[in-house]
């Protein structure tokens, strides 16, 4: 509007000059953002939105961009403009080339640069960034680099920490990372920070699924500190609420039917488990072999301790080495710590 | 008098819009002082000029305040929070003119109820807001405002919780729109710091924003994406062509490729826009005739004429653009000597150009007419009522009285123009290079014209022929053209 003036006046100054240059610098920021929000949309959430990133023409534009030598061309201490443009292409380059270990330094570099300058970006700027990350090193995680599991924790500590859920109608995505903390949390043996967080954030949570997110974690957290019975207790009262909820529930009531070796309750559980998940047609064909899987881990952990005598030490370690390529949040300490006791009781 | 910005604002009301103005100083819940009752009603006798001598703030403080003592700063706090009130009058009455017709109001409710949870009133004018953009037209607003239909729907899935339904095609949707809009703002600021750039004499090369351009694929992108799978997916395919256009200026293949497409698809796009797409082959055109390629005459000429048969100047504040392809247009038929379209059409298109230059615009169409018949006499007439109000147009009258003068044998005052013409392109420090070589070529031609002209046995065929060969090697522009046609005829006079 500055210099829409001077250009309808027909003053044919530098000013309007100036107002171009402004403006398009303008326009290519909410360009880049616009970019990286929907391409760590459309690759991070595909399989979860039932279709595939390459289905839309946003991502082959994204793919010709040559945006490595554009990086190259910024210079982000120069203006603030160009630091945001900086970043957000980073997060772009992070987010297309999230399956190739250069990746990994557009990440620790993004990590960096929003941890130095948070209060630059504003609230839905900064959770769209750091959901980027997060959904970053959730990819990793499926490629099996470990160390991105405390960098998730990190991640999701700084969304809680750093962003205001209250605002801009961002209050549901609590919901999404609730038992993600807890669960990273456990893992870490951050137990109080557990604890506080189920209590504190448990009024943020939307109604119909406060009950349900907060007495499972509860249940989850007896279950780590051997309150197994309180545990039960718990879960007693978890409503589930969408059809993952209903599997999280069930995995709980294994893992303390298996602590408190009540096989029979255990095995029906597995039934119920099979059963669900196969003819729930929400579930797309990735999450239903995804819940197959674990379906297996259990049932054999189940036979093992059942009858230890019929099993070797071959597939005790057949059992380790799936664990080890199951895809976890966070927990396979617990299966691995399970197969050393078990262990001690096969032939 | 009453100053200040308060008045200012009132002195642009309407007598209609003086009445909403009243009715909401009236109105408790925007105005609970008695003062600004008053004050409303005093201005009112003195309203639209508030320009009398009697309305002074003593004046005003008097009828307000009684006979207490004038307070100047009780005064000025008064107009301040007057002006604020006639603030939130210019805000409230701009929403109440277009209350459910206009797309960003209703956007503006979606969010209210969205936050109130109140799904039924929601989904009504989410209908209505739905309804609205269906008859829209593409462009950036239409982008922008199906952006946040599709962002609706996402976040009202995404604020349940129960198990989030596939939305993939509302994800695409989404996507599509988004490049749509990028796109588009691509495609327009590529044209502004393109052809700004050439304006003003400035590099658009290290600018951030061309370093991305220059670094999108765009020709493995229009091979990649089956523009015939989706409906609308040529919107994109016009936007990345214009920017390849921009981009490639020496690939004429793209200007016709890209032109096809526009004039097949110009419908679809809003009045603005339609402007927006035809602009920028408009200026790739002019760009071509400076580098002295014909055949883009005939292509600048069937765009303007495309400009004024699909785009209302009236709308969109285009009004200020009209007078380019007024002018354009009319210096083509006349170039072509269709001396009846030309007339005719700037008689008929005159009313549609802007009150504040129409007459020194018309005047001088009517004066280069006038001279194009051969009426010179008339023509100075015309053209001595009228100014130059930038300076494409103090180039085009100096031109035009050169050939006046010229034609009446008027050397003195033409030698005397010429000298005042060189000064003023020597100081002109924001004109393009460019064009001030093409100037500065004009005048050179018109100096030795004029100097052959006036004293004849002084030159030779020899000298006319080293001129015409200058001539020749010169830009096409119109005012060499005329001259290179009257180096033809001093071939005669010099030999007689």
């Amino acid at each position: 509007m500055k210099y829409q003036y001077h250009l309808e006046k027909h003053s044919y100054t530098k000013l309007i000059w100036e107002g171009f240059l402004k403006r398009s610098v303008f326009e290519l920021c909410r360009t880049m953002q616009m970019l990286y929000i929907t391409s760590d949309t459309l690759i991070h959430s595909a399989e979860l939105l039932g279709g595939q990133a390459s289905d839309s023409i946003m991502i082959t534009f994204v793919d010709r961009l040559d945006l490595e030598k554009f990086l190259k061309d910024l210079k982000p201490a120069s203006s603030e403009e160009h630091f945001y443009l900086y970043i957000y292409t980073m997060i772009i380059l992070m987010t297309v080339n999230n399956q190739k270990e250069i990746s990994e330094d557009y990440y620790f570099r993004i990590k960096n640069l929003l941890s130095e300058n948070m209060s630059l970006f504003s609230n839905v700027d900064l959770y769209d960034i750091l959901k980027s990350l997060r959904a970053y090193t959730i990819t990793r995680m499926h490629l099996h680099r470990k160390q991105f599991i405390d960098e998730l924790f990190e991640t999701d500590k700084k969304l809680v920490e750093g962003v205001q859920f209250s605002k801009n109608r961002l209050s549901w995505y609590i919901g999404e990372i609730y038992t993600e903390i807890v669960l990273l949390a456990a893992h870490k043996k951050e137990y109080e920070y557990a604890e506080n967080f189920i209590e504190k954030y448990r009024n943020m949570l939307n109604t119909d699924i406060c009950d349900y997110e907060y007495n499972w974690n509860k249940a989850f957290l007896s279950l780590e500190f051997g309150h197994i019975e309180n545990s039960i207790v718990l879960l007693s009262v978890v409503k589930p609420v969408n059809p993952i909820t209903k599997i999280a529930t069930k995995i709980l009531y294994l893992r303390a039917y298996y602590e408190l070796g009540h096989f029979e309750e255990g095995f029906s559980i597995l039934d119920a488990f099979k059963h669900f998940v196969n003819k729930e047609n929400k579930f797309s064909p990735a999450k239903r072999k995804y819940y197959n899987d674990h379906h297996s881990l259990f049932l054999r952990m189940y036979k093992f301790r059942l009858e230890p005598r019929k099993f070797t030490g071959l597939d005790l370690k057949k059992l380790r080495d799936d664990v080890n390529k199951f895809y976890f949040i966070a927990g396979s300490d617990w299966y691995n710590k399970k197969i050393d006791e078990l262990k001690h009781m096969i032939k | 008098m009453l100053k200040g910005k308060a008045i200012d604002t009132i002195k642009t009301f309407s007598k209609e819009e003086y009445k909403r103005f009243e009715d909401f100083i009236a109105s408790p819940y925007f105005n609970k002082s008695k003062r600004f009752v008053s004050l409303t009603a005093i201005l009112k006798k003195f309203h639209p000029d508030l320009d009398s001598k009697t309305l002074t703030e003593e004046y005003v403080y008097g009828k307000i305040y009684g006979k207490n003592k004038f307070s100047y700063s009780l005064m000025k706090n008064l107009m301040a929070e007057y002006f604020k009130l006639c603030e939130t009058f210019l805000i409230h009455d701009r929403v109440n003119r277009t209350l459910f017709t206009s797309t960003d109001n209703i956007i503006g409710l979606l969010e209210e109820y969205q936050m109130r949870d109140l799904d039924k009133a929601f989904n009504v004018r989410l209908k209505l807001a739905e309804d609205q953009l269906e008859e829209s037209k593409f462009d950036s607003y239409y982008f922008d405002k199906k952006l946040a239909i599709v962002n609706f729907t996402l976040d009202n899935e995404f604020n349940k919780s129960s198990f989030k339904t596939p939305m993939v095609n509302a994800f695409i949707e989404k996507a599509f729109l988004e490049l749509c809009r990028i796109t588009n703002a691509l495609y327009r600021n590529s044209n502004s710091i393109y052809y700004s750039s050439k304006e003003f004499n400035m590099s658009h090369e290290n600018n951030i924003f061309f370093t991305f351009i220059k670094n999108i694929d765009i020709n493995t992108i229009l091979k990649q994406i089956n523009f015939s799978n989706t409906e609308n997916n040529f919107i994109i395919k016009i936007y990345l062509e214009l920017i390849q256009l921009i981009r490639d200026q020496k690939n004429e293949k793209n200007y016709f490729s890209v032109k096809k497409l526009i004039f097949e698809k110009i419908n679809y796009f809003s009045n603005l826009e339609k402007f927006s797409l035809l602009n920028i082959l408009r200026n790739y055109c002019i760009d071509k005739i400076h580098d002295r390629n014909v055949k883009f005459k005939n292509e600048g000429n069937e765009i303007n004429l495309k400009l004024l048969e699909t785009v209302d100047f009236k709308k969109d504040k285009l009004d200020s653009l009209f007078g380019l392809i007024y002018l354009g247009t009319f210096l083509y038929a006349v170039g072509v000597k269709d001396f009846e379209f030309a007339e005719k059409f700037i008689e008929k298109n005159a009313p549609l150009l802007r009150n504040e230059n129409r007459k020194d615009i018309y005047g001088y169409v009517r004066s280069y007419l006038e001279f194009e018949k051969g009426n010179f006499e008339t023509a100075l007439v015309l053209l001595s009522d009228i100014d130059a109000f930038n300076m494409v147009y103090y180039t085009k009258i100096k031109n035009l009285y050169l050939k006046i003068y010229y034609e009446m044998g008027y050397y003195e005052e033409a030698f005397s123009m010429l000298d005042t013409y060189k000064h003023f392109l020597d100081n002109k420090k924001i004109l393009k290079e460019s064009i001030k070589e093409n100037l500065r070529d004009s005048i050179e031609l018109f100096y030795k014209l004029f100097k052959i002209r006036s004293q004849p046995d002084k030159y030779s065929a020899y000298d006319v022929k080293e001129m015409e060969e200058d001539a020749l090697s010169k830009s096409i522009e119109t005012e060499n053209l005329w001259i290179l046609k009257k180096i033809k005829q001093l071939y005669k006079i010099v030999d007689s």
